[in-house]
């Protein structure tokens, strides 16, 4: 038997974790974080609810998160050429355990992009659905709600 | 041609088209001018503003416009602009109002622009403010819908819209008559994607079929490691399949059919044959379907209808309409290298909630910024876009397959691999840049 109370500081370390390995690029290692059900989304609009009833900006389960990793190691991904880098800048970090006895995290993120000497900044509320897996934490779900989710953005290839 | 407007057209052949096309603020304006204030545009679809006093944000080329719908259904389009002072007079995306009015002073106007009301009426002279022309808010003088697509022109004059569409209209038939109920309705929001680049790199890439397995390859490559997973349900194995869809070899292509038309319209045969983004799936969700479309239609005709396999749709100017997975995107020029591509999709009034999802997965695939394939077409454009710059050669080459273009009944048709697209959307380019006003009448 877990007790989840006890591992809340270990849930805010994964996430912050899970941001520097995107900001090293270390897809791989990113990746082993999902469950293997795991998935992540980014909503297209505010506030929306699920991104079975409307449009998402990214909505990829394990499979095809592995394929956009795979396409990053690329030398033909042409919007990576050069890569872009990134700095997840985090903070109001909570953790408190959800019904499924996992932890819930919860995170305000600014990610600021750097690529061709061209910086852009996205602002996300972020939440990590994290899950026991063999004693480990893991993420079953992360949702990243940008701030202008619904504004017209330039195209970009790395999960934020 | 208008005296203030120089004459472009020679920096279009049928071979060549000269790189300030894309790049020239002055060729820029001049297309706002010709085209965008003159030809139809898709400005906003029906079911968007359902009641009377539902009105929806939206453009007319230049302009920012509120497409309103009144008492009795009579839909109006009005430029977002209170004639006292000029103040945009809804500042949201969309709502729902009896009566427009504006922020700063308070006039107020019903849905089809009428000024209703204004505090200090005494301050005008008797008669003034029935002035309509100077007092009510500006309309665009032609708006019309066809079966739920609204398009209007900032022209008083000019070819009626079925005209405008013909050859290319089959495309929003195509699109409503999947419909068992015979009507859809916008759902899902929207995506919107910007690129530096020029407006019409969009629409020449939507029906370029050699750039695929080559813009894309990263993730055509990446699906090929997995193809099992194209086999998934949901939205795993649509996804994948649509990235090995792009893997098509060019003599491929060539089987494939470009259909083009005198207007600059465009229609391209479809790449997707398996699994579920077929032109026809067996599976129970699409056998429903089926049956629902054949109780309104009869079996045979919803055969025909579905039997219509076509990817993109151009609808010249700025529009590309996927009728079989019921999505539309709008292109919007900001400025000669920027632009906006916005996305929409549609239900299919009748059809199984289902089949609403495949279109919400498709889009969110395709057409979102972060998409696993729109990023390096974006990237693309900004590319061409960069390369226009520059003091380097100044022509470039749309000539790849005219040997093999041939007119058909309706337009021409030619092998996939052709640039005919290109050349057909800078024929109408061409006619509408050298058209004066008063020949467009």
């Amino acid at each position: 038997m877990i007790h989840v109370p006890d591992r809340l500081g270990e849930a805010v370390r994964l996430v912050e974790h899970e941001a520097r390995l995107l900001d090293e690029r270390r897809f791989d290692e990113w990746l082993s974080l999902f469950t293997e059900d795991g998935w992540y989304w980014m909503p297209a609009s505010w506030g929306q609810r699920s991104p079975d009833d409307s449009l998402s900006l990214l909505y990829e389960d394990k499979r095809l998160l592995a394929l956009r990793v795979r396409r990053l190691a690329s030398p033909v991904i042409h919007v990576e050429q050069p890569p872009s880098r990134t700095h997840h800048h985090l903070s109001a970090l909570g953790a408190e355990p959800n019904a499924e006895g996992g932890i819930d995290v919860g995170s305000l993120q600014l990610i600021v992009m750097v690529r061709a000497a061209e910086q852009r900044l996205f602002s996300a509320r972020c939440t990590h659905r994290l899950a026991m897996h063999d004693h480990e934490l893991r993420i079953a779900s992360k949702t990243v709600r940008l701030l202008d989710c619904d504004a017209g953005h330039r195209g970009f290839a790395v999960p934020l | 041609m208008p005296s203030h407007l120089p004459d472009f057209t020679d920096l279009v052949t049928d071979q060549r088209v000269h790189r300030s096309v894309y790049t020239d603020p002055a060729v820029f304006a001049a297309e706002q001018e010709q085209i965008f204030r003159r030809a139809w545009l898709y400005v906003g679809h029906e079911s968007q503003v359902p009641e009377p006093g539902d009105w929806l944000l939206t453009r007319l080329g230049p302009d920012e416009m509120i497409l309103i719908r009144g008492e009795g259904g009579v839909l109006s389009l009005l430029h977002n602009r209170c004639p006292h002072r000029g103040s945009r007079l809804v500042g949201g995306d969309r709502g729902h109002n009896r009566h427009l009015i504006c922020p700063y002073h308070a006039w107020s106007f019903d849905p089809s622009g009428v000024l209703t009301g204004l505090p200090l009426p005494e301050g005008y002279p008797d008669g003034y403010l029935r002035d309509a022309g100077a007092r009510n808010v500006a309309r665009a003088p032609r708006l019309q819908s066809y079966r739920g697509f609204v398009f209007a022109s900032h022209a008083h004059e000019g070819p009626p819209l079925a005209e405008f569409l013909q050859g290319i209209a089959f495309a929003i038939d195509n699109l409503v008559d999947r419909a068992p109920a015979g009507r859809v309705t916008q759902v899902g929001g929207a995506l919107r994607m910007v690129y530096r680049g020029n407006w019409k790199l969009f629409m020449e890439n939507a029906v370029d079929l050699v750039h695929p397995g080559f813009v894309h390859a990263s993730a055509v490559a990446a699906a090929r490691s997995d193809r099992e997973a194209a086999s998934l349900p949901g939205v795993t194995g649509q996804v994948v399949q649509m990235q090995l869809a792009n893997g098509l070899r060019p003599a491929e292509w060539d089987e494939l059919s470009i259909h083009g038309f005198a207007g600059g319209h465009v229609s391209m045969d479809s790449f997707y044959r398996q699994g579920v983004i077929a032109a026809q799936r067996d599976d129970p969700v699409f056998r429903r379907y089926f049956d629902a479309l054949a109780d309104a239609h009869g079996e045979e005709r919803a055969k025909d209808i579905l039997a219509l396999d076509r990817f993109n749709n151009l609808v010249w100017p700025n529009v590309s309409i996927n009728s079989r997975f019921q999505a539309m995107r709008v292109v919007q020029p900001l400025a000669p290298d920027l632009t906006q591509v916005t996305s929409w999709c549609f239900s299919l009034d009748g059809a199984p909630e289902e089949m609403t999802r495949l279109t919400l997965r498709f889009l969110t695939a395709a057409a979102s910024p972060a998409s696993l394939v729109a990023a390096d077409d974006l990237e693309v454009f900004e590319r061409c876009q960069q390369g226009f710059a520059g003091q380097g050669p100044e022509w470039l080459d749309i000539s790849r397959g005219a040997l093999r273009d041939r007119e058909s009944e309706t337009g021409w048709i030619a092998p996939g691999t052709s640039e005919i697209p290109i050349r057909l959307q800078f024929a109408a380019w061409r006619r509408w840049m050298s058209r004066t006003k008063a020949e467009a009448a």
